[in-house]
């Protein structure tokens, strides 16, 4: 067992701060390069928007206005089915990936009218691989399984290229693939200093001291103050999402539907989800879960009587344009930062591109895009 | 509409801080989840009264202590909200949302009194998930609102003072109880001995205690019991128990647990107040101050939802939890707050002295707390203590990821099945002390509201 | 002793229908004492692994005896008081959306 308490020491070929989702897929890259490895996580009460999201694979609506994420988004959607099956075997936990399509509803008949013409602007500026389909009223009624739409829903839209998985059971396949191949997860450890001398990084915890020669720093909200340690700076801020989930019902939703709703493999469905700022308070309100549900059973009245479970929200970091952050400090190589609000999209790609950024130093022409420079003329945090 | 105070709970300790804050002036809303007022002690109390009267008979004591407080609690001018299921609270603002009459409404008062009470430790034990057992306390309660009792021979197993109340009455009221099977033994009383009240009273208490331990008519009585398995497919067959490293049975239908009960800390966990681990009832209770104020302004706690101290001492808590908020609205000035805080508090103090006896005697074992791999610990989502274990190898370094890994407490009953006996395993694997490990986090709702009901939630008044 | 909670002289009797059978229950008593005393046996199945479940704690908290009322269904026995011509099912299938549009 490579999980283990508070250790006081160790060395590695790379040490990665953060043990979510975008962290541990790193770190599953890498061990599978046969590299040390070391995880750091921090305490259970933590902010994780690994252990708070709605486990959406979204191609079709992401780089509308930066064909580059759209590109990333749609190798990591293509890589997923194998990533998936990957894990399942590895881990012998299922991720319950699903890479059918996803439904998009449109309410009233200017909001199918506008899905229509962002569709067709998409396919321009994406190409032949960008697929998306307007649906009438009654296709997307076919596609849902027959449970009624409120009179509102003018009709809507399906794209294969996206997908879902269960987020609970994939996180937990990836820890445990992770581990089984080599890799180390050390929990409880807040990072507060990374400093360097001239062969390796030494990542100080309260609790102990790693050093390695290479440091990816991966920590969600906590990036900021950890990439100025190496010299990097950005800005990250959290955007709070709320979401329900139903009891368990009969299987209905065979697709997801886009930033609305999802049911989960065992039946219960998620209803979602807000997008706010409110700081780093991770609360629900009774006024957002009241909008969320009364958008439910508008698009979906049979949804009407449907108990609800359990309500929660979390925290994303959200970076200034919304885009990735892929970016080696200059200042000290060796140290590389990683921010993305798409964790889960993301993660098949992240696992196969970024190792061999991180030890080769050559960023992939699809990673190019992201790096810090595209902040250079704005005012530095 | 607004309330200066909204009490949640009309059990001993709702009921008492209803009615001292109307009579200090100030307006009071009380939602309760019961069709009558009474909490779980005096359930259906109302009920027992007329029926007692209409028998010509009366009502023990304590009870007509409990119908006098419910019939003063009627009379208090309070607006009342039976089966009013709290489903939110929030801090800052406060806000209270409950579902009334198949309606949500959200209302903000200026406070919160939470008088929750409390709820019988859940233990694990294997076959505690067969049809045919319950909690002394659901029989009891079984007893007192529908008169019924349990069909087919009864074996109550544990420990505490409900326990042996349970086997008293059942046996009054001509249940056929077969078997008290107690994991307290004649040590505990010893032990406890030094904690009661008055050294005059010591060897009367001991004597009761070592007579309940012993043999009753009719009764098979078992001490020092070390484990214990219930046995069956569909449903009870029997009940297989350790005493003095030696194994024996018994056969029944019906098998009541009860390991004395916890503070029901649902509502003060949601809103985030402090908790502290208390190490004597081994169970979570909020920190408060003298006032009965939790970590978050305004949300006071009345009863045995801050600790355990029983009925008595839960009417005594109510009174004490409006007096700050009466005095913060000018309704009292301090030194009448001071005066009757003073006097409160001296009662209080004698009852919670007495409790401490119980605490010891009736501590529930070791063994008992860490449940076995191979037992169901989450009812709702099945998750098993071996499931646990697997998780926290796999990284599950406090109860937030177990969730996540697990779905253990994920399920209808929100966790509160589950969550001390998962955090017993949890901190056994991870080498931490019971109680050191932070408590899983409680979300809304608290109780079940469908989506039309929450897309139709109202303002309070309007 | 006079036990306040004595059974003669209850209040009126009504009946239910319990999975298609007639049983009597008690004014003013919960679906989940009922059907405790009608030796229901079971009062439903669990969602994961399909064991039987019935009332365990009477006081609406383990969710352990969900029901379905008059057709809606995960309601808790004990948290429902007994009316006229209930009909009650034991919870033994996941709730299908589709019904549950039409009852509302």
């Amino acid at each position: 067992m490579n999980m283990s308490r508070p250790k006081s020491s160790g060395t590695f070929d790379v040490v990665i701060v953060g043990g979510g989702i975008v962290g541990l897929c790193i770190g599953y890259g890498l061990v599978k390069c046969q590299l040390r490895v070391a995880v750091l996580d921090g305490n259970d009460a933590d902010f994780s928007a690994s252990r708070g999201n709605f486990g959406m694979i979204s191609v079709s609506n992401k780089g509308f206005s930066n064909i580059p994420y759209f590109r990333l988004s749609l190798t990591s959607g293509r890589l997923w089915p194998l990533f998936a099956e990957e894990l399942r075997e590895c881990s012998g936990i299922d991720p319950r990936f699903q890479g059918r399509g996803k439904v998009y509803l449109s309410v009233g008949d200017r909001e199918l009218d506008e899905q229509r013409r962002h569709i067709e602007e998409f396919s321009q500026r994406a190409g032949a691989e960008y697929r998306n389909e307007i649906l009438d009223r009654d296709e997307v009624d076919a596609l849902l399984g027959h449970v009624g739409l409120g009179e509102a829903v003018s009709g809507g839209s399906f794209s294969p290229l996206d997908g879902a998985v269960d987020p609970l059971k994939f996180y937990s396949s990836l820890l445990r693939a992770y581990q089984a191949r080599g890799g180390h997860y050390l929990f409880g450890h807040i990072v507060d200093r990374i400093v360097r001398d001239t062969t390796a990084f030494f990542v100080r915890t309260p609790a102990g001291q790693f050093s390695a020669p290479r440091v990816v720093i991966a920590a969600g909200l906590g990036i900021p103050p950890l990439a100025k340690e190496v010299g990097l700076q950005l800005k990250v801020r959290p955007e709070r999402g709320q979401i329900i989930v139903t009891e368990r019902i009969d299987q209905v939703f065979k697709y997801p539907i886009s930033g609305f709703l999802r049911q989960n493999v065992e039946g219960t469905v998620m209803i979602g989800s807000s997008s706010e700022y409110a700081g780093r308070d991770d609360r629900t309100t009774v006024e957002v879960l009241k909008e969320l549900a009364k958008s439910a059973v508008e698009r979906l009245p049979s949804l009407r009587s449907v108990q609800i479970n359990r309500c929660w929200a979390c925290l994303r970091p959200r970076t200034q344009d919304g885009y990735p952050i892929y970016q080696e400090s200059s200042e000290q190589p060796g140290a590389f930062v990683v921010s993305c609000h798409s964790g889960i999209t993301l993660a098949a790609l992240h696992t196969r591109l970024l190792p061999q950024w991180i030890m080769e130093g050559a960023r992939d022409r699809l990673l190019e895009p992201f790096g810090l420079e595209r902040f250079r003329d704005e005012q530095p945090a | 509409m607004s309330s200066d105070v909204i009490v949640i709970g009309a059990g001993p300790a709702g009921m008492t801080a209803a009615i001292q804050a109307a009579e200090f002036g100030l307006s009071v809303l009380v939602l309760d989840e019961q069709p009558a007022p009474g909490g779980q002690r005096f359930r259906d109390i109302e009920m027992a009264e007329r029926q007692a009267k209409r028998n010509g008979g009366v009502l023990d004591k304590d009870d007509a202590h409990g119908a006098l407080i419910a019939r003063r609690f009627r009379e208090s001018g309070v607006t009342y909200l039976a089966q009013a299921s709290v489903w939110d609270v929030a801090a800052d603002p406060l806000e209270v949302s409950y579902l009334h009459q198949g309606s949500s409404f959200s209302v903000r008062p200026e406070a919160v009194v939470v008088a929750t009470g409390a709820l019988e430790r859940p233990v694990p034990i294997p076959g505690w998930m067969l049809p045919g057992v319950m909690t002394a306390g659901a029989a009891q309660l079984m007893l007192k609102t529908s008169g019924r009792i349990p069909e087919g021979r009864v074996a109550l197993l544990g420990c505490g003072p409900l326990l042996l109340l349970a086997a008293k009455q059942l046996l009054a009221a001509g249940a056929d109880v077969v078997a008290l099977l107690q994991t307290t033994a004649l040590v505990d009383l010893l032990r406890a001995a030094p904690y009661l009240p008055s050294a005059f009273l010591a060897p009367k208490v001991l004597l009761q205690g070592l007579r309940l331990l012993g043999r009753t008519t009719g009764i098979n009585g078992v001490a020092s019991l070390q484990g214990a398995r219930i046995l069956g497919k569909d449903s009870v067959t029997g009940v297989e128990y350790t005493v003095g490293g030696r194994t024996a049975a018994l056969n029944c239908d019906v098998v009541l647990l009860h390991f004395g009960v916890v503070p029901n800390t649902q509502i003060t966990q949601l809103v985030r107040a402090d908790h502290v681990w208390n190490d004597r009832q081994l169970c979570w209770q909020p920190v408060t101050d003298v006032w009965q104020e939790t970590s978050i302004p305004n949300v006071m706690v009345a009863g045995d939802g801050r600790g355990i101290f029983g009925a008595d001492a839960a009417g005594i808590s109510g009174r004490l939890s409006v007096l700050n908020i009466a005095y913060r609205r000018g309704a009292i000035p301090e030194a009448t707050k001071d005066r009757i805080a003073r006097d409160l508090r001296g009662k209080h103090e004698r009852l919670a002295r007495a409790r401490a006896f119980m605490d010891i005697a009736y501590r529930p074992p070791a063994s008992f707390l860490r449940p076995n791999a191979d037992v169901i610990l989450c009812r709702c989502e099945e998750v098993l203590g071996r499931d646990i274990q697997a998780a926290v190898a796999n990284g599950a370094s406090g109860m937030r990821r177990l969730k996540a890994h697990t779905r253990a407490g994920m399920g209808v009953c929100r966790g509160q099945m589950c969550s001390m006996a998962t955090s017993a395993i949890l901190s056994e694997q991870l080498g931490a002390e019971l109680g050191r490990l932070e408590p899983a986090s409680v979300r809304p709702p608290l109780r079940p509201l469908t989506a039309g009901q929450l897309a139709s939630t109202k303002h309070y008044g309007d | 002793m006079n036990n306040p909670h004595e059974t003669t002289n209850r209040l009126s009797s009504m009946s239910l229908n319990f999975e298609g059978c007639v049983i009597a229950a008690r004014e003013g008593e919960t679906v989940a004492t009922a059907l405790l005393a009608a030796k229901a046996g079971y009062t439903g199945t669990s969602q994961v692994s399909g064991r039987r479940r019935s009332p365990y704690c009477l006081t609406g908290i383990c969710f352990e005896c969900l029901v379905e009322v008059n057709g809606h269904a995960n309601q808790r026995a004990c948290m429902v008081r007994v009316r006229k011509n209930m009909t009650i099912r034991r919870q033994n299938r996941l709730p299908s959306l589709h019904l549950k549009g039409r009852e509302t």
